[in-house]
């Protein structure tokens, strides 16, 4: 638990309840009862429960759409329907409710203007969550035509465009693929290093397991459990020891000391990849190799104006993509591969110079993470070349570790 | 038996039952919305500094209009108006005269430009706020640091923005056809000129010059002022130019008088004054008299209504005149002005006692629905009157044209009407709804249509402040019918006035006003301001060259702009601030 007793909390509920009442007053659902409930600064926050166990409700008395029938809830010390306070918070509903016909760059400039960001600080930020949603492809689509893992990677986006110092997200992955899911615990970590209060709702236990510094379980409208995500989950009676991969026989030898210092070894057995670290790597991949797609597109990070950085390889893309699109004809022979057109030694100089600087600040961050080693951002990751031979060995004609090989000999 | 009579209730007595009646089912309401209002929490705090309003309402006014735009509300009434507007120019025709042409062009672009904008208003407006908190988008705003007000603001401003564009645009095109149709006109008229008239090409278009400087107007027996401005413009006798007419085609010199009536009468900015009623005071006091000595006041019936009851007759006997009688009406307008253009006009609807039928009298016949009439405009005691006998068509407006003569230095003009009907048919003016009038050029056609597009504005700022009101707490169904009813009563105000049965006619002197009257009055004057959306009439108004004035505007859009829409968004801002925007899900 890092919650810093001393300091004030971000989010505070005192006997926090809400009953839905009918036409003629008659109380006809208890959704929140007597919840008391602090998130403190720099916090991770998870409300866990089951379907209609009164999650939504509290945040969104938290938010000020609803208002508690009794008891108090207070937000960065003031009412939640205060409008002062809702310019430090980001909220992601659990679905996206956009307008149907603004395009996601009209979709965020709106919101932006909203929060009266100056034009300059809209179109820059509008462009890196496009960019970090992975929507730039699908940036001039009219919102009603997206898919609805797109539509939620916008309601992140419009979450993030203020830079909240309270974010809160209802049921944040629903729908998203796996990479979405793993970009929305990308952002929550940063947010969390840089000091910021992230309240997460959902019923997806691994999600909140995977970024939570403290959660509380509730049921029925109550609160029936809270702490440390450690201390609830550890399981003292049990020790697990992880080391490479060992012979029979050194196994033996393990399992006769264990048991010669008068303890039962339970169970030994070869450690399984989890599902997810599978499917971002595959395509993590298939994003290296250009893949065309109509939808989502590769993820380049966390924006940095939340204080995540912009991929070198996206800073190269870039500058690639700048040069293919130069004036100058260059004159292809069919049979060999196009040439990429030189660039100038001042940009190649520019370049060098961003890319260290981005490369020192991205050390910095990793620094400053005291949880120990944690996935770094999609594009830094290693393709698992074994798992990508196995995977493609039935289908592709071409042989994917040249394209690979290409991708990255490109690539500092 | 006899059967009881429904009159024993009195007046006042049935009207006290309603007002008590309605007085409780009010009381009800606003206790159940005061206790909706205060009895949760709290509703919005703050929010109500000024910095960074206009940034935030620019924000959700273009979000509305892009939205409107794109999902096809607005555009879909945007373009039918585009589309009808250059229809009805190939179309209109009218009575086949160019005057009749430019008439029934602009009665049908503008009436039909503000009747689908008032339909586009209230579906924009009612919908505006319901589908967002219907489909939560409202989540995404109400979460962002925007006051509430200004959401309510921004909407009713979306849809203001939409209609002053859409008004503009139609407006500039009905401008564009109106002067397109004269042009053709008068190049028709060229032609003609040319081809029938034997004239060079630079005569004819002389001649068409002189169409602007026609002065005055003709009457009948007299030559048409038309030949004296055409005659001095080519420098011809008047006989000369009388047989250049002659040759030209009948339909081309029905449209040259026209045109000049057109010019006239059409495309200029007029005010109007109407005939006044005569102060009846005295009069009522003494057949009050004379009545009480005779002994004939009815028993039963309260000093006000027998009161009420002779004004009534005194201003029906006033309006009314009876064959072979005369009546003479004393308006006092603006002194003369010095200028060409400068015609006053006479303005009137004769309605009869009963249908006038077609017969035959002296070797003349007189139409079915017409009444045989004498004006005398001017003093008849010096030379300076014009005289006009026609058969006037009853129950319908008529227009006759005062030359400058007719008019007094002072600005007085004096009104004489005989009704000479063989028919023994009295001939009625309704003097309190405006029956007589005289009109007077107060500025251009351009002025008139810039009046008439701002007078089209304020119903549709006043529906848009009771859509967005309704969509606040109405679903778009529920709040679209509820506007929707409002705009067709309102339109029909007449109607739901006389249903209401005020007698605005006649007010009992200070000391005779009872309590009850004074309810009765505030009553209807506030249901009759509640339900009225201060519709200027604009369209018929443009289509008879009648300017609607810049104070009757400005009264008006205070009343119904700033007064009405100000309380109506107020109460809008109200129920969005205290109610929950999120719906009910556990």
């Amino acid at each position: 638990m890092n919650a810093d007793q001393r300091l004030k909390p971000v989010v505070e509920c005192i006997a926090l309840t809400k009953v839905f009442r009918d036409f003629w007053d008659r109380d006809k659902v208890l959704a929140v009862d007597h919840v008391d409930l602090e998130i403190y600064p720099g916090e991770v926050f998870g409300l866990l429960g089951p379907n209609g166990s009164g999650k939504s409700t509290t945040i969104k008395m938290l938010l000020g759409l609803l208002y508690p029938t009794s008891g108090v809830a207070r937000v960065f010390g003031k009412l939640p329907t205060d409008t002062a306070v809702k310019a430090r918070i980001g909220f992601m509903p659990e679905e996206s409710y956009l307008y149907r016909y603004l395009n996601a760059y009209e979709t965020l400039d709106y919101y932006g203007r909203l929060f009266r960001l100056d034009r300059i600080e809209r179109r820059r930020r509008t462009e890196q969550l496009i960019d970090m949603v992975g929507l730039k492809r699908a940036g001039r689509r009219p919102v009603g035509t997206y898919s609805k893992g797109m539509a939620r990677r916008i309601g992140l986006a419009q979450a993030l465009i203020n830079d909240p110092d309270l974010l809160i997200l209802d049921e944040p992955t629903t729908g998203l693929d796996p990479v979405g899911t793993r970009q929305i615990k990308d952002v929550i970590e940063i947010l969390g290093q840089r000091g910021k209060t992230v309240l997460l709702c959902s019923h997806l236990l691994a999600d909140v397991e995977d970024v939570c510094d403290r959660v509380a379980i509730m049921y029925g409208g109550r609160c029936q459990a809270m702490g440390a995500v450690s201390d609830l989950l550890e399981r003292r009676d049990v020790t697990e020891i992880t080391t490479g991969r060992l012979d029979d026989a050194t196994i033996q030898k393990v399992r006769q000391i264990i048991e010669q210092s008068g303890h039962r070894v339970v169970d030994i057995h070869h450690p399984t990849d989890r599902l997810e670290a599978l499917f971002l790597r595959v395509v993590s991949q298939a994003q290296r190799d250009k893949l065309q797609t109509s939808g989502a597109e590769s993820t380049r990070g966390v924006s940095e104006f939340l204080g995540g950085t912009t991929s070198p390889a996206s800073v190269i893309d870039t500058l690639v993509d700048a040069g293919r699109h130069t004036d100058i004809p260059v004159e292809v022979s069919p049979n060999e591969p196009a040439e990429q057109p030189a660039r100038s030694p001042q940009v190649e100089t520019q370049v060098v110079a961003r890319l260290t600087r981005k490369a020192d600040e991205t050390k910095q961050n990793d620094r400053r993470k005291e949880t120990g080693p944690k996935e770094s951002p999609l594009p830094e990751r290693k393709p698992d070349q074994a798992v990508l031979d196995r995977l493609i060995k039935a289908g592709s004609s071409q042989p994917p570790a040249a394209k690979s090989d290409e991708a990255d000999s490109g690539k500092p | 038996m006899p059967a009881p009579s429904t009159t024993a209730l009195d007046e006042n007595t049935f009207f006290m039952i309603m007002f008590t009646f309605g007085s409780l089912m009010g009381l009800v309401t606003l206790v159940y919305v005061i206790k909706q209002a205060f009895s949760r929490q709290s509703g919005e705090v703050g929010g109500w500094e000024l910095r960074g309003a206009r940034q935030r309402i620019a924000a959700v006014v273009r979000t509305t209009l892009a939205e409107g735009l794109r999902a096809r509300v607005a555009s879909g009434f945007a373009l039918l108006i585009l589309i009808s507007i250059p229809i009805f120019w190939l179309t209109a025709e009218g009575d086949g005269t160019i005057k009749g042409k430019v008439q029934m062009f602009i009665t049908y672009s503008l009436g039909l430009t503000s009747f689908l904008l008032a339909v586009l208003t209230i579906l924009f407006s009612c919908r505006s706020l319901s589908v967002e908190i219907a489909s939560r988008q409202i989540y995404g705003i109400a979460t962002k640091p925007i006051p509430r007000w200004q959401i309510v603001v921004g909407k009713w401003l979306g849809v203001m923005t939409l209609n002053v564009a859409l008004i503009a645009i139609a407006c500039l095109m009905t401008w564009a056809g109106t002067r397109a149709n004269v042009s053709r006109f008068k190049k028709d008229l060229e032609f003609d000129l040319i081809t029938y008239g034997s004239l060079t090409p630079s005569q004819a278009a002389d001649t068409i010059a002189a169409l602007a400087n026609v002065r005055g107007v003709g009457k009948e027996g007299m030559e048409s002022p038309i030949i004296a401005s055409f005659a001095s413009q080519l420098g011809k006798t008047h006989e000369e130019i009388g047989d250049m007419l002659l040759r030209l085609p009948e339909s081309t010199r029905v449209n040259l008088r026209r045109f000049d009536e057109l010019r006239r009468q059409v495309l200029v900015a007029r005010t109007i004054i109407p005939a006044p009623l005569p102060d009846f005071s005295k009069d009522i006091d003494e057949v009050y008299k004379a009545l009480r000595e005779q002994g004939r006041l009815p028993e039963d019936w309260s000093d006000r209504r027998i009161r009420e009851q002779i004004y009534k007759e005194l201003v029906g006997g006033y309006c009314a005149i009876g064959p072979g009688e005369v009546r003479v009406w004393r308006m006092q307008g603006p002194p003369p002005q010095e200028g060409r253009d400068w015609v006053m006009g006479l303005r009137f609807k004769i309605r009869a006692m009963r249908q006038p039928l077609a017969t035959q009298v002296g070797g003349i016949t007189l139409e079915t629905d017409s009444l045989l009439g004498r004006w005398i405009l001017g003093d008849p005691r010096t030379s300076a009157y014009i005289e006009t006998i026609d058969q006037y068509p009853i129950n319908t407006f008529t227009e006759i044209e005062i030359p400058q003569q007719g008019v007094e230095k002072d600005g007085t003009v004096i009104v004489n009407f005989q009704n000479i009907d063989p028919r023994q048919i009295d001939a009625i003016f309704d003097l309190p709804t405006g029956d007589l009038q005289v009109l007077y050029r107060v500025g251009s056609w351009e002025l008139a249509m810039l009046q008439a597009a701002l007078a089209m504005l304020i119903p549709l700022s006043c529906l848009a402040a009771f859509g967005v009101c309704a969509s606040t707490f109405l679903s778009f169904p529920v709040g679209t019918l509820i506007v929707l009813t409002l705009y067709i009563i309102s339109s029909s105000m007449g109607f739901v006035a006389d249903s209401l049965a005020v007698s605005r006619e006649y007010a009992p002197p200070e000391h005779d006003r009872t309590l009850v009257y004074e309810v009765r009055r505030l009553t209807v004057e506030s249901i009759g301001f509640a339900l009225s959306i201060g519709d200027l009439d604009p369209v018929n108004k443009l289509m008879e060259g009648l300017a609607i004035g810049w104070k009757p505007l400005a009264d008006t859009a205070w009343k119904y702009l700033l007064a009405k829409g100000v309380i109506v968004l107020t109460l809008g801002v109200f129920i969005l601030r205290r109610r929950e925007l999120a719906a009910v899900i556990v």
